[in-house]
């Protein structure tokens, strides 16, 4: 018992923190309410290190908790330690802004925090129920947090999401339905073992089920055919919500594609590839030509995420414990580099809107040199152009792909961000070369965002570079 | 003593690292003068590097030569390993010297993000300088891509009022082309990793593996398609005339002879070796896309009447015997005794790819001088510009004449050396190729008649200035070096003989197992 309050610390101390936040937001005055974001700070500092310290002590083997519940090794923890560092820094970019536009509130904080709680359970899940609760709880912080700016699109966005959410729960819940029908069971680990020793459990109806549970993380990730959510939650959301919902999510969804693909059905992969063909090729091909024409920021990012979890997928074709590595690696590098975007689109925001139409972005490259220049890292990294880290994500994910014979489908992919580079080239292009017509400011963000901000792009040129030591952290 | 310094890591790395560091200097008249002096120590100083670079290589021997190698992602074969032979060695020379006079002649020119712009070209510098020493495939690939960032950046920011639409042709259209050689390349890794189990990205290692016919087409098409797209080969050039036209003088420039030469270098160093096979089999149909180049371009150059264009058609023809000097060879029966043809022919290329970037950076910049002065670079709108500018006019005639190919200028004897090579083959060939002579002076000649001889057309020309100094430096430096290669190209051919005849060696082996 002891070591399982040791390895459950860090969502002890992060559900433990949610609700003393709730509490004390009673007793403080409006003036004061930058207690609150200090403390969400010092929550998720304080969670990092016992992280850290779980690393150093426990990392070594994996332990399975609560009757195989929580399931817990190296991966979760990492995975858990990024997700903390990038919530740290979404909180910073978006201070100023939340202050702006009267979303500096405990509620923001506690719900941002109760989802990072969903998403942690949801890593390091054993078995198909602690999987399903961590999902909802991820989700539903999040539906509350889009529509906190109180007006109709986000008040549309947010009834989208749920509505859509609810129903990939549903599929997800049936899918492990069918699977528990199969098995007996909803752990993790036994089903894996069960599937591998016994070749009647490969049939039609265990299929059935994993494709809809694969379905729900098809929902989570935002791929084709549940994508409709992506672009209307980008462009309804406040921007630092946008900000949350377009990085760690990402994240948290890596985790579970993990559980499920490595931890579960290795060996019923390979009847699934097909699946997973078709998702990553069709999202490659939507997400970038419906982003081609959009002239808001922020549902061209929506677009272009559908895109790179087309991507995303297709290096999921290949992916069996020794290639997860690459995956990781993109999703990392994808992850920082919107971070960065959402980052660069909130420093121009004021008291009165946010910069939401790429227009609005008219000659920062020229008023603001420095910020240009980080913004176009960026943005080549999200196209995949070295020397940026995009490009090694992009590659290692074409030499698995091309390791195993899939040549058309590199071929596809690679085609398909050449279409993506097309509407990033669009985006610098009013950065840098369209001529500066009214006075653009910078004054959406802290002067300490603005350091994280450049630090940002200067780690995400470093990657590009020196990619080796990343690389392998990311390979399992 | 100088063995010891990583001489190429500096040649790439100095001009990159100074380049970045300039970009956060804030911009004011005192600083931007600065960097102009820094930039110009800088680029003189990488000359000199290459000049630490010649004096040390050794032109008898193929063998790469100033190896250097260190860790990049070793798990995965990916190596930082630079090193130079005949064929890249003057190409490197070329694109520091093309970038020296660059930014002399800048000096005066661009007025405004002054610091932006020397420290693009800084940046441009040292990436082509790593495309063209790299010997690993990634980092090749790297440079490869990571050039068209400074290039985007220099048309879009100080390009014409169509620099956009130019600017993001030319992006997506290279960037289209060296996917596939991406493909490629990790095709050929695998290639390697099935058959010995080497875990290697090196292209003396890609140079040496054998691959079926089938394998040889793959490689070749996906190849081909890069960098015809860089060349550019006929019916991909079409990015090339909208690039040169909007890009600033000093983009056109490094475009022109820089930009277009790492086409050239990708067909020798990477098609011709590693699918001398596939090449074979459609060597017809790049000879004859040589011709379409060099005939049907040459014909387009003529009835243009805005001279950059002018000359942006006339670097595609002239490109076009690269590539046909890189595959005439295909046409002679594999023997000793076709040899030495064949190894002139490649050398032809090579040459040919060293004076047109001269050549076309001088006529460039030529261009630019005379439409800082009337803003405009419509042939009809200048008549007689050698009453007020004689300087330039004695100038700008040398340059005509070696882009048209006239003995003396170096733009004869790379022509001379591939339709030499030709003639041994097929006399109607050597007779298409050259036309370009009489095309060459065509366009040349009449433009050069019409912009400079004749009545004054317009009154503003009888206020033109002759060219400054700076101009003047630019334009005498490069005149002597097309004169000198011209009179005396020796030194040149023998840089680069025992490298070609290697290459030649190589491809006539068949690799069909």
């Amino acid at each position: 018992m002891y070591i399982g309050i040791i390895l459950t610390l860090p969502e002890i101390i992060i559900s433990i923190m949610a609700c003393f936040i709730l509490i004390i937001d009673l007793f403080i005055s409006n003036k004061k309410r930058y207690i609150n974001y200090y403390l969400t700070q010092a929550t998720l500092i304080l969670t990092i290190l016992s992280l850290v310290y779980i690393a150093h002590y426990h990392a070594t083997a994996r332990f399975s908790l609560f009757h195989g519940a929580l399931l817990f090794d190296f991966f979760s923890v990492e995975l858990k330690t990024i997700i903390m560092l990038i919530t740290i820094v979404i909180f910073i970019y978006s201070k100023k802004y939340m202050i702006y536009m009267d979303l500096f509130k405990a509620e923001y904080f506690v719900l941002c925090l109760l989802s990072i709680l969903g998403m942690m359970i949801m890593i390091s899940s054993g078995t198909f129920l602690s999987l399903y609760l961590g999902l909802e709880l991820l989700s539903l912080p999040i539906y509350s947090l889009i529509i906190m700016n109180k007006n109709n699109t986000s008040a549309e966005a947010s009834i989208k999401y749920f509505i859509m959410g609810s129903i990939a729960s549903g599929i997800f819940l049936f899918g492990v339905s069918l699977v528990y029908g199969m098995t007996g069971s909803i752990e993790l680990l036994l089903i894996k073992k069960l599937v591998m020793n016994h070749e009647v459990f490969s049939d039609i109806t265990m299929q059935y089920g994993l494709v809809f549970i694969i379905a729900g993380l098809i929902f989570k990730f935002g791929a084709v055919p549940f994508h409709m959510w992506v672009p209307d939650v980008y462009e309804g959301s406040p921007i630092s919500v946008t900000l949350f919902i377009g990085t760690i999510p990402k994240i948290a969804a890596l985790g579970m594609s993990y559980r499920l693909i490595v931890n579960t059905f290795p060996s019923l992969y390979e009847e699934l590839e097909f699946l997973f063909i078709i998702t990553g090729m069709i999202s490659l091909f939507i997400g970038n030509i419906f982003a081609l024409s959009q002239t808001d920021i922020k549902r061209l990012l929506g677009y272009s995420a559908i895109a790179h979890v087309g991507f995303i997928f297709c290096g999921l074709v290949v992916s069996d414990v020794h290639e997860f590595g690459a995956v990781n690696f993109y999703v990392f590098v994808y992850v920082l580099a919107s971070l960065g975007v959402f980052g660069v689109i909130i420093t121009l925001s004021n008291e009165k809107e946010e910069a939401s139409l790429i227009s609005q972005f008219q000659g920062l490259g020229i008023a603001y040199p420095i910020i240009g220049i980080i913004m176009m890292i960026f943005l080549f990294s999200l196209a995949g152009v070295p020397p940026t880290a995009g490009f090694f994500a992009k590659f290692f994910i074409l030499r698995n792909l091309i390791s195993y014979g899939y040549i058309e489908l590199a071929l596809f992919a690679i085609l398909m961000s050449v279409i993506g580079a097309f509407y990033y080239l669009k985006v610098i292009k009013t950065i840098f070369f369209d001529s500066l017509d009214e006075e653009i400011k910078i004054i959406g963000i802290s002067k300490i965002g603005l350091i994280f901000l450049i630090m940002n792009g200067i780690l995400v040129l470093f990657i590009g570079i020196f990619p080796y030591n990343f690389l392998k952290g990311c390979s399992i | 003593m100088f063995l010891e310094i990583p001489l190429l890591s500096f040649i790439i790395w100095l001009p990159i690292i100074t380049g970045c560091a300039i970009l956060v200097i804030k911009e004011t008249i005192k600083s931007s003068y600065i960097i102009k002096k820094i930039s110009l120590i800088v680029s003189i100083f990488s000359m000199y590097l290459c000049y630490l670079l010649y004096k040390d290589f050794d032109s008898k021997t193929w063998d790469m030569q100033f190896i250097e190698n260190m860790d990049w992602i070793p798990d995965l074969g990916i190596f930082y390993t630079l090193g130079v032979d005949g064929i890249s060695m003057p190409l490197i020379f070329l694109t520091c010297f093309m970038t020296f006079t660059v930014i002399i002649y800048s000096n005066n020119v661009i007025k405004e993000r002054v610091i932006q712009y020397y420290s693009y070209f800084l940046m441009m510098q040292g990436m082509v300088c790593g495309v063209f020493a790299a010997l690993d495939a990634i980092l090749f690939y790297v440079f490869f891509e990571a050039m068209l960032i400074p290039m985007f950046l220099i048309i879009g920011i100080w390009g014409g009022t169509n620099r956009i639409y130019a600017t993001i042709k030319f992006f997506l259209y290279t960037f289209f082309g060296s996917i596939f050689l991406l493909i490629a390349i990790i095709y050929l890794h695998y290639v390697i990793y099935f058959t010995s189990g080497d875990i290697t990205f090196s292209v003396t290692k890609f140079q040496l593996i054998y691959l079926s016919l089938n394998q040889q087409k793959f490689i070749f098409w996906t190849m081909l398609i890069a960098f015809a797209i860089k060349v550019p080969m006929w019916p991909v050039h079409t990015w090339l005339p909208d690039a040169h036209v909007e890009a600033p003088t000093g983009g056109s420039v490094i475009l022109a002879a820089i930009t277009l030469k790492v086409g050239g270098y990708g067909i020798m160093r990477f098609l011709l070796p590693i699918a001398p096979d596939g090449c074979m089999v459609f060597s017809n149909f790049i000879i004859t896309l040589s011709f379409i180049a060099i005939i049907y371009i040459g014909l387009v150059a003529i009835v243009q009447t805005d001279m950059k264009k002018l000359v942006a058609y006339s670097s595609i023809s002239h490109m076009g015997f690269v590539t046909l000097g890189c595959f005439i060879l295909f046409s002679f029966k594999f023997g000793p005794k076709y040899f030495q043809n064949a190894v002139t022919g490649v050398e032809g290329a090579m040459i040919q790819m060293i004076s047109h970037g001269f050549i076309s950076g001088a006529m460039f910049i030529c261009v630019g001088i005379l439409y800082e002065r009337l803003h405009t670079k419509l042939i009809s709108k200048y008549g007689g510009t050698a009453h007020t500018m004689p300087v330039f006019a004695a100038l700008f005639m040398i340059f005509i004449m070696a882009n048209s190919g006239l003995p003396g200028t170096s733009g004869f004897v790379g022509e001379l050396l591939v339709i030499l090579s030709i003639f041994k083959f097929n006399y109607i060939y050597a007779l298409l190729a050259g036309t370009t002579l009489i095309l060459g002076a065509t366009y040349n000649l009449w433009m050069y008649k019409r912009v400079v001889f004749g009545e004054i057309k317009n009154r503003d020309i009888l206020n033109f200035k002759d060219i400054n100094f700076d101009e003047k430096l630019t334009l005498i430096i490069l005149a002597t070096m097309v004169i000198i290669v011209g009179i005396w190209p020796k030194p040149l051919i023998q840089l680069v003989h025992s490298s070609i005849e290697h290459l030649v060696y190589q491809i006539m082996q068949s690799k069909v197992f």
